[in-house]
């Protein structure tokens, strides 16, 4: 009976595999084998300028035991958990507003205003910050008529992080004001109603109602700024290096591409482990006790 | 009896629609009062601006003697239970139970947990204290609603339809406890709900509402018997409503003969009319008997219910009449659809309605 049952269980589904097999294939081809050819790059070797297969440690080694490369990597670590933070606290009020008080009009119009930044260039928008951060920039004129500054807003890490919300604040509202439409509006009358002023019922019932999407949004706004260039290179200044900024100067130095693959597999295994730890956070504490 | 709940003139308006025009009622210490009606009659709108969720239009709502109309819900003193249950996911059973002192700050830790302790105990579920809701079957949910309500030790509680999600069988068996709990405790409980069978089951009086009017208030049995108008008598149902003109002494010319309706509102001749004939209390057979309350009718189906029998019956005029009988009335009787039959009834039973 029992064997039976185990049986039919593996039967393989023709339909699932015929409409999954394209994005199996895309993930196979596109994804694991780039993985793969990178994972086994980092211990290649550079031979007069040029990459050869082979089977060494060095690079591995060269790498994680150079300060600078931690020093980038604690760095770009610790922007990428202000922004996940900073993100979430910023959007979670405009999200709590738009799910919670705005009429329908209000908030279709605001998710239309909050995809529009998609349609243009990341690059361009991070440019247009230079104009209005840097030393001779608007907000240091206005500043100026204060008898302020100018405030070094530019090249340096507040940079980078303003850069890096204009790529995350839009996504991390989106994810927020859905995550908290879903929560029901019976179960934060029932907390008014037991006694819970606002505040709290946000506190208590809304943010762990809304978990899982409040914790996505975080994670998509670390991922998104754990491995980004733009940012760091024209609103950060690129001292000290991020990870991104490191991957670019292993190959222009010396085409050391497996370098570069040493500090992005690094970069890949930390965003997995991330991820992870994430989602556990979201859904794995069943039955948790206070 | 002494008024605990008091709405004077409560209105409520979305926009330009009308979910409740003034109402004034009053709801007494230790009463199980229904309020009842179809869906968007207004009850529900009742309910939620008695609990502070939505803000009236108009009027005031007092507490004993104090105007709570403005007071936000997190400082009245009225849990409710919700159709939905609205249990918090997140937490355990016993959390859940706890939620409300928590917030309301009036046990210590050691306290909550022992009045949670007693209600989970009370309500029989004890055992799933450390699981979480969605581990629940609708049943388990509703008593954890129940102990999340009841462990605040309100003086009214409010039921917002409380046992529509649940199947027929179990339905049953929590308005008995319900209707028990309501006796142990003392409390007032204001019901909400769309079936007329289980406001009359539980309820001391019931309050009737339609399209944002009260209809008629009063004690179950009262409201049966002695319905106010053509919706309640309808709502209410087991009743046959004809309509005719009023022709003085109780008698109603009406398109199947002159009929007699000796109780309820006394008609002024030439006025048009409503009668009620109570399905249980009329008489059926194959032959016309020449009894005072006779009309020619044709049988349209019958329903068998376990102890009783409910005939449906078309009378000269379209009119379709219930009739509720004994299976033993109708071993006399051939029932194939099309019978020919005479229906008869007391004159007293026939009651006249105030409204048409």
């Amino acid at each position: 009976m029992t064997d039976r049952t185990s049986q039919r269980r593996r039967r393989i589904d023709g339909f699932a595999l015929f409409w999954g097999a394209p994005s199996f294939l895309w993930q196979g081809v596109f994804f694991l084998a780039p993985l793969i050819v990178l994972v086994a790059m980092s211990f290649w070797v550079v031979r007069n300028f040029r990459l050869t297969p082979d089977f060494v440690f060095g690079n591995w080694e060269r790498m994680l035991t150079r300060d600078y490369f931690w020093a980038g990597y604690g760095y770009t670590f610790q922007l990428a958990l202000l922004v996940a933070l900073l993100a979430s606290l910023i959007a979670f009020p405009v999200a709590h507003y738009l799910a919670f008080r705005a009429r329908p009009g209000i908030r279709r119009l605001a998710i239309f205003l909050l995809i529009t930044p998609f349609f243009t260039s990341y690059l361009v928008r991070i440019y247009s910050w230079k104009i209005i951060l840097s030393t001779e920039g608007v907000l240091n004129v206005m500043f100026g008529w204060l008898g302020l500054g100018p405030f070094g807003m530019i090249d340096n890490a507040f940079g980078a992080v303003v850069g890096y919300l204009t790529l995350c604040l839009p996504l991390v509202i989106i994810i927020q004001v859905f995550a908290l439409s879903a929560v029901g509006r019976a179960l934060i009358g029932a907390a008014h109603n037991l006694g819970a002023p606002p505040l709290r019922t946000t506190l208590t019932v809304t943010i762990p109602a809304a978990r899982i999407g409040l914790i996505l949004a975080a994670t998509f706004a670390f991922i998104l700024s754990f491995g980004d260039y733009v940012s760091p290179t024209y609103l950060g200044g690129g001292t000290p290096p991020t990870m991104s900024i490191l991957v670019v100067d292993q190959t222009k130095s010396g085409n050391h591409w497996p370098r570069a693959s040493v500090v992005a597999v690094t970069m890949v295994l930390t965003l997995v482990t991330v991820l992870f730890a994430a989602l556990f956070a979201a859904y794995g504490r069943p039955g948790k006790k206070t | 009896m002494t008024t605990i709940l008091t709405l004077d003139k409560v209105e409520k308006r979305f926009g330009d629609t009308v979910a409740l025009e003034p109402t004034s009622l009053g709801l007494e210490k230790g009463e199980f009062l229904a309020l009842m009606g179809p869906s968007g009659c207004g009850k529900s709108t009742t309910l939620r601006m008695i609990a502070g969720l939505e803000a009236a239009s108009g009027g005031t709502i007092r507490h004993w003697d104090r105007d709570i109309t403005d007071l936000p819900p997190w400082e009245r003193d009225m849990p409710m239970v919700w159709q939905s249950y609205a249990l918090f996911p997140f937490l355990t059973v016993r959390e859940n139970v706890e939620f409300g002192l928590k917030q309301k700050r009036r046990a210590t830790a050691v306290d909550r947990r022992k009045k949670s302790g007693e209600w989970l105990e009370r309500l029989g579920i004890s055992d799933l204290a450390d699981r979480k809701t969605d581990q629940l079957s609708g049943g388990q949910r509703q008593r954890v609603a129940l102990a999340r309500a009841l462990v605040l030790e309100p003086e009214i509680l409010l039921l917002d339809e409380p046992l529509s999600a649940l199947d027929a069988h179990l339905r049953l068996r929590m308005q008995s406890e319900l209707k028990r709990l309501h006796g142990d405790l003392g409390i007032t409980f204001l019901y909400v709900t769309h079936s007329q069978s289980e406001a009359f089951a539980m309820a001391d009086r019931v309050a009737i509402l339609n399209a944002g009017r009260l209809q008629q208030l009063g004690p179950a049995r009262e409201v049966h018997a002695a319905p106010a108008n053509r919706f309640v008598a309808e709502f209410v149902g087991g009743s046959t409503i004809l309509t005719g003109t009023a022709r003085g002494e109780g008698r109603i010319e009406t398109p199947m003969g002159l009929l007699t309706a000796l109780a309820g509102y006394p008609a002024a001749p030439g006025e048009t009319v409503s009668f009620l004939v109570p399905s249980n209390r009329v008489g059926l057979s194959e032959a016309a008997t020449g009894a005072p309350n006779e009309v020619a009718a044709r049988l349209l189906t019958e329903e068998f219910t376990g102890s009783f029998v409910t005939v449906y019956l078309e009378l000269a005029d379209g009119t379709e009449m219930k009739v509720q009988l004994q299976q033993s009335d109708l071993d006399a009787l051939s029932l194939a659809p099309g019978t020919p039959l005479y229906a008869s009834w007391p004159a007293e039973a026939g009651y006249v309605l105030k409204e048409v």
